[in-house]
């Protein structure tokens, strides 16, 4: 089939104003959230779930690439069409089709909006308890296809916890549903497969997710300290203790100048590093832990120990973390931003090694993390015109990476492979795991389905890989 | 139909190029955006838009119909500038952008009418727009529209005179003609104040008109209607001729600057943001720069003033359920969202109630009503429906072009609410306090 | 295909991994005997096993603790058996990260005390936890009347190993908390039951135990109360670890010394802070307002052992035991239900124990006598959940009537695409062929 016949085609299922072809009209949708950009040949935006069925049997037959896509936030290129193809769009999916406050679920389409999910069961004294930073704008497709962290995933988990079941358009247009409504369901967890699998395996077109309770209290501490292993002491501490709290950030001297001198939060000026920690829960519960907490805060020789007082100290005091990618463009033109885990028990050390690595290229290091889950966020500031600078920022990046392996970490711990860290998935994986992983895709079919992202082409070196999304320019206030 | 396509950047002004670049396709902008959400498209969104601008000044695409409609069918209400954590700078993108394509467009259509002829001879002449007001005055008081809306094929006919038929304002006479009048403060004088009347609010709306200078000189200011004041060139900013736009600032810093007076105020919020910008339109125009400057900084917004001063406490009771609509540029321009509501808050038994999305634009802005009617009219049935939600009796707002629209969305969807602006109701509630 | 001794011998000989084909009379796998029962020390050895098994296409049973061999449909057939047993190390145990890293043969049991002994939990709770092996509960994926905030069992694994069908060993995840490196291949195998693949290692991470744990017991004597007051519950904005009810003769079958006089009761076990659990019992006596009795009992880990041992240890013969699933309220109308079906088929002896936050309820059904009346009883009661858009699974049938019975409720469409990683994953149908959903 033709390119125009396949137009055609699309035309006659979802009308003329919703299939995209005009190579204007598509250059607004070669980029996502990440640096790359490559033109889809047709971008297609069904209402439902029959219209999305019929376009991909179109795609199966003509076995033309299939790229979903969600609100074009993801960092690591997964809505990026980079062989061109068929982009659908979820744009008009946005129906909340069943709110079940018995029950604490919600059956939604999968272009609703993340905060929108909150606000709208916020009524029944619910909430969606993910909350990526880019929650006011992705889709919770999105959210699935990443399996997207939050803030405060520390304590409730991330994405896969949340969703219990789903409909899932299969590559050749079968609707089947993976997991229902109750929290067991008979045979394989597909559902689990297809959460975190960046649009490779299935669409989905239907999420069952769970939805908890709003906690009846919160409490937000900002501890300032004199050095950056007594804060990665503390979080360790913090953790072994016994105590979940609901986040802990962590921010280091650069970001703090950073964020200082823009947003000016309040935070210490001649602080290494601050802790961001937030407790929730039953009043009673959260006055002991944080009793519990400001004993271990007392232990170290802090610069300041803040409690948020109300609502809008406590909302200034996480303005700062917000603003913080935003703001380093204050000190750079841009940064890479890496993504990956270690064992909370490392940080002190890999922390350490990344000043080291920091001192060595001769680049700027700001270190942003969620340091309750490990997951680390090191912002390598440079200049994009200068070459050197910037293949230097690209070797650290991926020396970090190295260094998160090597302790025993991981290559992402919330952006995904996608395209951006595809090459390097052999830190990791060998070859046999990566062939079962890829069997995956096979068993579903479904190798029109985004192709050629996750899986390592080979081709490329560590130096000349194209780094999608991992240069940012900076500017942004990627509230990672 | 000749196109003349642009095949050259569309400027090469530093900040332009940097303002595009500053954008890093995060996406944070897309979901604050009216015609984003009615239409979910991309190219209907503000990261679409710069990626359009991008690409032009690229030399990638030229800028061709297609993509020209894109930029057009942006309402400029900017909501997307404060949603930006990058600080794009996209009012002053969209109209750079406008200006430069400008002139490459000479296809025949009502809208280039509208651009080319009333916007830049009608509206900056006062006596023009009072006469074209005053037969359109004329002509609400006769059938005429009634029999127009009962011809079943008018609308098919002629859409664009059918709408805008239909969308015309209603007229509240008399018309408020600035001519150099003063009105003393009562009690306490506090200062004096110079209030800007504008042009489309003057005429239409000269009885709220009026009710700002009861409020303010009940509050203790002396008020003068400068003469010769002229539109404040909004309008033409927005579409891109920034010529008449810098010759209406000028205007108005002669003849309305002036030491002897403590502010400049003004009631509609988008006057207020295009007089708080004349420092940026004249930054490069050396004679004026720096009277520019004075000039923006003496611009306060009734709202905002009122607040500060701060306003005397209305006595009467007003027993009614309000739903405030916040107008785009005082929102995301201005940065004032506080401000109506306090005033609100002081009116005795006023319910403020408030509704979803009570920031997203309904669809006027400015001429957008007339050019993009299907897409103006989808967003503006969204906002009513909020609206409708909340059950109440007024909904209050702060720019007239807001006013209109929301007159007509609630015509058109037979709702039993009145539209007011937020000071019509303070003006209700001194009612009183007058002497 | 089946092979003889001295032929498997010839298959292992030389790999000298432990092969015990002398007494494998106690291994039965649905009425059938596997030829010998392999145990192998290391994950190599236990690649090898299945490398041989599957070019030789011999059929083979993974096994842990052997304590839920009779779940799952009818085996089609059975050459060996592997053991896990002798893979029971603890890899590596990081209190201070709050993971662990264990190879699949360790029992719940070995595997809890080590975690307690610093005050951290796996919510895990199987029945018979002293022989239950990890790597079997994990291939089994029920969750139990676990801790409600704890989440599922299959929330808690981070990484794993598997060793394939056809010997290949394949890591997935990892030992960090956060993590979105490639698929999560670990879904596939829990509640896989063991047909896609052998489960080897797996890492977890663990929470720290409540500090204080209370429970309380409410009596009520009609059905509409014990609805109103699981539904209160559950909907009021604290947060119990587990609400779970049932009858009073199951109650009394449990053997727990507490005296009750009321027809059901709802058992409500809270953890966490001191104050904070007493005020939630507060609460709970508030909220609950219109009962006039609450018993609190502040040792209660023993109530809880019992209902998880619920049907265990033996299942006598003519015992049957299901597994339901619905939504959180739809469950006392379902067990309602059931209880009356209890009438026309007069000898039934339903015992019922429900969990109102996942929605799950046991029923088991003592003193059966015919197939036939089995087969009509099972129908019925699935007629009945159905209703109710919930689901069945026959976790123990008597073996004579599996043939004749699917274990499973499945949509046929989900099935079909299950059979795709069958075939994907398994080709020759090496691993406990037939036993799953949809006998796949
Ligand atoms: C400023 C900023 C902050 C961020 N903060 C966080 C954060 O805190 N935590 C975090 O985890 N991420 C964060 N992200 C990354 C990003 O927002 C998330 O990955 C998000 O889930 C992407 O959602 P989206 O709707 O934009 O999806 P897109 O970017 O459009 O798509 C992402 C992937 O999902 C696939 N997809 C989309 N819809 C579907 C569907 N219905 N079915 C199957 N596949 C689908 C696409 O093919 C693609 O592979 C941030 C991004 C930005 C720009
Ligand atoms: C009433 C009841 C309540 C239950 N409650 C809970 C509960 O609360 N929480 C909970 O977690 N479980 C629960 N279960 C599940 C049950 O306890 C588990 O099935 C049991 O722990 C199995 O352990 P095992 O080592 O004895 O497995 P086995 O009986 O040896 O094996 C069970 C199945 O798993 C396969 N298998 C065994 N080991 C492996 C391996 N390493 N890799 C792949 N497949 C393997 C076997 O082939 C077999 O099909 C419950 C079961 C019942 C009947
Ligand atoms: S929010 Fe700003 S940086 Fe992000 S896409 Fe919109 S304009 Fe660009
Ligand atoms: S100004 Fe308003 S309509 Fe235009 S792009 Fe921005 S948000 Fe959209």
């Amino acid at each position: 089939m033709s390119l125009n016949e396949i137009i055609y085609k699309f035309e006659n299922i979802v009308g003329s104003s919703y299939v995209i072809h005009a190579t204007e009209d598509l250059i607004a949708y070669e980029y996502d959230g990440s640096i790359d950009r490559s033109l889809p040949n047709i971008v297609v935006i069904p209402k439902n779930t029959k219209q999305i069925s019929e376009i991909l049997k179109i795609c199966y037959t003509n076995q033309v690439p299939v790229i979903a896509r969600g609100a074009g936030t993801g960092l690591s290129g997964g809505a990026i069409a980079q062989n061109g193809g068929v982009s659908i769009g979820f744009s008009r999916m946005t129906e909340i089709i069943e709110i079940d406050p018995e029950n604490h679920l919600a059956i939604v389409e999968p272009g609703v909006i993340n905060s929108e999910l909150s606000e709208k069961v916020s009524e029944y004294n619910l909430y969606y308890a993910p909350d990526p930073s880019s929650q006011q704008v992705c889709t919770l497709g999105g959210n699935i296809a990443e399996n997207s962290g939050g803030l405060h995933c520390l304590k409730y988990g991330v994405t896969t916890n949340h969703i219990i079941g789903m409909e899932i358009a299969l590559s050749n247009g079968d609707l089947v549903w993976v997991g229902d409504k109750t929290r067991e369901s008979p045979g394989y967890d597909l559902r689990g497969i297809v959460i975190g699998s960046e649009g490779t395996l299935a669409l989905a077109t239907k999420l069952v997710v769970r939805l908890l309770k709003k906690p009846e209290t919160v409490k937000t501490f900002l501890a300032a300290f004199k050095s950056i292993s007594d804060a990665s002491e503390v979080v360790s501490q913090i953790i072994s203790s016994g105590i979940i709290p609901s986040a802990i950030e962590m921010m280091d001297k650069l970001a703090i100048s950073a964020v200082e001198s823009s947003i000016n939060p309040g935070y210490p000026h001649n602080a290494e590093a601050i802790l961001l920690v937030e407790i929730d829960g039953l009043h009673e519960a959260v006055i002991e832990e944080s009793k519990d907490i400001t004993q271990i805060f007392k232990q170290y020789d802090l610069l300041e120990l803040r409690e948020a007082q109300d609502e809008k100290e406590r909302i200034n005091l996480w303005k700062g973390r917000k603003g913080v990618l935003g703001a380093l463009g204050h000190l750079a033109p841009n940064y890479y931003l890496v993504d990956g885990t270690i064992p909370r028990t490392k940080l002190v050390e890999v922390l350490e090694k990344i000043n080291q690595i920091s001192k060595k290229i001769k680049l700027p290091i700001a270190n942003v993390l969620h340091a309750g889950d490990g997951n680390l966020h090191p912002a390598i500031l440079f200049n994009e015109r200068n070459t050197s600078e910037r293949d230097k920022a690209l070797e650290a990046g991926a020396e970090i990476l190295k260094i998160c392996v090597e302790v025993g970490g991981v290559l992402s711990g919330e952006h995904g492979i996608g395209l951006e860290k595809q090459e390097y998935m052999p830190l990791m994986f060998n070859q046999s795991d990566l062939k079962s992983m890829s069997n995956l895709i096979y068993a579903f079919d479904s190798p029109n389905f985004n192709p050629n992202k996750i899986f390592p082409t080979g081709k490329k070196n560590i130096t000349e890989i194209n780094q999608s999304g991992i240069i940012s320019q900076s500017g942004s206030e990627i509230f990672i | 139909m000749i196109l003349k396509n642009q095949q050259y950047p569309l400027s090469k002004d530093e900040k332009f190029i940097d303002g595009l670049y500053s954008c890093v396709h995060c996406g944070f902008c897309l979901q604050v955006c009216p015609t984003y959400r009615e239409t979910g498209l991309e190219t209907e969104s503000p990261r679409g838009r710069i990626a359009l601008m991008k690409a032009v000044n690229e030399e990638r695409i030229t800028a061709s119909n297609i993509v020209i409609e894109h930029w057009d069918r942006c309402v400029q209400c900017r909501a997307c500038e404060i949603a930006c954590p990058s600080g794009v700078p996209y009012g002053m993108l969209i109209e750079t952008t406008s200006h430069s394509i400008e002139n490459t467009k000479n296809e025949f259509s009502l809208k280039m009418l509208i651009k080319s002829f009333f916007l830049r001879h009608i509206i900056p002449q006062q006596k023009y727009l009072k006469l074209f007001i005053s037969l359109l005055y004329l002509l609400q008081l006769s059938k005429i529209p009634k029999i127009i809306q009962s011809i079943k094929f008018f609308n098919r006919l002629f859409p664009t005179l059918y709408n805008f038929n239909q969308m015309s304002p209603v007229i509240s006479p008399p018309s408020m003609m600035a001519s150099g009048q003063e009105f003393l403060g009562k009690g306490n004088r506090k200062g004096r104040v110079a209030l800007f009347t504008g042009c489309l609010m003057s005429l239409c709306h000269g009885n709220q008109m009026n009710a700002l200078v009861r409020i303010l000189t009940h509050n203790g200011y002396t008020v003068e209607l400068t003469e010769n004041q002229v539109c404040c060139g909004a309008i033409n900013s927005h579409s891109g001729d920034l010529e008449t736009s810098k010759n209406l600032a000028r205007k108005n810093i002669d003849f309305m600057l002036s030491d002897s007076i403590n502010a400049i105020i003004v009631a509609s919020a988008g006057c207020g943001s295009q007089l708080k910008d004349y420092f940026n339109l004249l930054e490069s125009d050396t004679n004026y720069s720096k009277k520019a400057d004075l000039f923006s900084k003496k611009v306060k917004d009734i709202h905002e003033f009122l607040v500060e001063i701060p306003l005397k406490l209305p006595t009467k009771l007003l027993n009614y359920n309000v739903t405030y609509q916040d107008s785009c540029h005082l929102t995301h321009v201005q940065k004032i969202t506080d401000a109506p509501r306090k005033i609100l808050s002081n009116i005795k038994g006023l319910n403020l109630i408030e509704m979803t999305e009570s920031k997203m634009c309904c669809g006027a802005g400015g001429i957008y009503s007339i050019t993009q009617p299907e897409l103006s009219q989808s967003i503006l049935t969204t906002k009513i429906k909020n609206v409708r939600a909340t059950g109440s009796n007024i909904v209050a707002t702060a720019n007239p072009g807001c006013v209109i629209q929301l007159q007509y969305g609630i015509r058109k969807h037979d709702l039993n609410t009145e539209v007011k602006y937020v000071f019509e109701l303070l003006d209700q509630a001194y009612h009183d306090d007058y002497i | 295909m089946s092979l003889n001794n001295p032929q498997l011998q010839k298959l292992f000989g030389k790999t000298g991994i432990t092969i015990n084909s002398n007494s494998v009379s106690g291994y039965l796998v649905d009425n059938q005997t596997p030829m010998a029962i392999i145990y192998p020390k290391t994950i190599q050895e236990l690649s090898t096993t299945l490398k041989i098994a599957s070019e030789n296409h011999l059929n083979v049973v993974p096994s842990g603790g052997n304590s839920r061999m009779n779940l799952g449909n009818q085996i089609n057939a059975i050459d060996l058996m592997i053991s896990m047993s002798n893979l029971d190390n603890i890899l590596n145990h990081n209190p201070a990260d709050l993971t662990v890293r264990v190879q699949s043969g360790i029992t719940i049991e070995k595997f809890s005390k080590l975690l307690s002994q610093h005050n951290q939990f796996v919510p895990i709770d199987p029945p018979l936890p002293n022989i239950a092996t990890i790597g079997g509960t994990l291939a089994v994926g029920f969750t139990g009347p676990l801790k409600w905030m704890g989440g599922n069992l299959r929330d808690t694994v981070i990484g794993m190993t598997i060793v394939e069908s056809d010997g290949t060993i394949v890591k997935t995840g990892g030992n960090v908390v956060k993590n979105v490196t490639g698929y999560e291949m670990s879904k596939l195998h829990i509640g896989g039951l063991g047909t896609l693949g052998i489960i080897a290692e797996v890492a977890f991470k663990i929470s720290p135990l409540p500090h204080h744990e209370t429970t309380i017991l409410i009596p009520v004597n009609k059905s509409n109360d014990l609805s109103q007051v699981t539904h209160d519950i559950f909907q009021s904005h604290i947060t119990p670890l587990s609400i779970v009810s049932m009858d009073v003769s199951t109650f009394k079958s449990l053997k727990i010394k507490c005296k009750l006089d009321s027809k059901y009761v709802a058992c409500i076990r809270l953890g966490g802070r001191r104050n904070e659990v007493q005020r939630m019992s507060t609460e709970i006596k508030k909220i609950c307002q219109y009962v006039d009795d609450f018993i609190e009992l502040d040792k209660s880990n023993f109530i809880w052992n019992k209902i998880a041992n619920f049907g265990y240890p033996v299942s006598p013969k003519n015992r049957m035991i299901i597994r339901i699933t619905s939504l959180p309220s739809k469950t006392i109308s379902i067990t309602n239900q059931i209880r009356k079906i209890n009438t026309s088929f007069s000898p039934v002896d339903f015992k019922i124990i429900s969990d109102h936050t996942h929605g799950n309820s046991i029923i088991l059904c003592d003193n059966l006598t015919t197939s036939q009346y089995i087969l009509e009883l099972i129908k019925e009661i699935r007629e009945k959940v159905h209703q109710y858009n919930g689901c069945v699974i026959l976790e123990s049938i008597p073996q004579n009537i599996k043939s004749q019975c699917e274990i499973w409720d499945a949509n046929p469409n989900t099935i079909q695409l299950m059979g795709k990683f069958k075939k994907t994953y398994d080709p020759f149908q090496t691993l406990n062929p037939g036993r799953f959903a949809g006998r796949i």
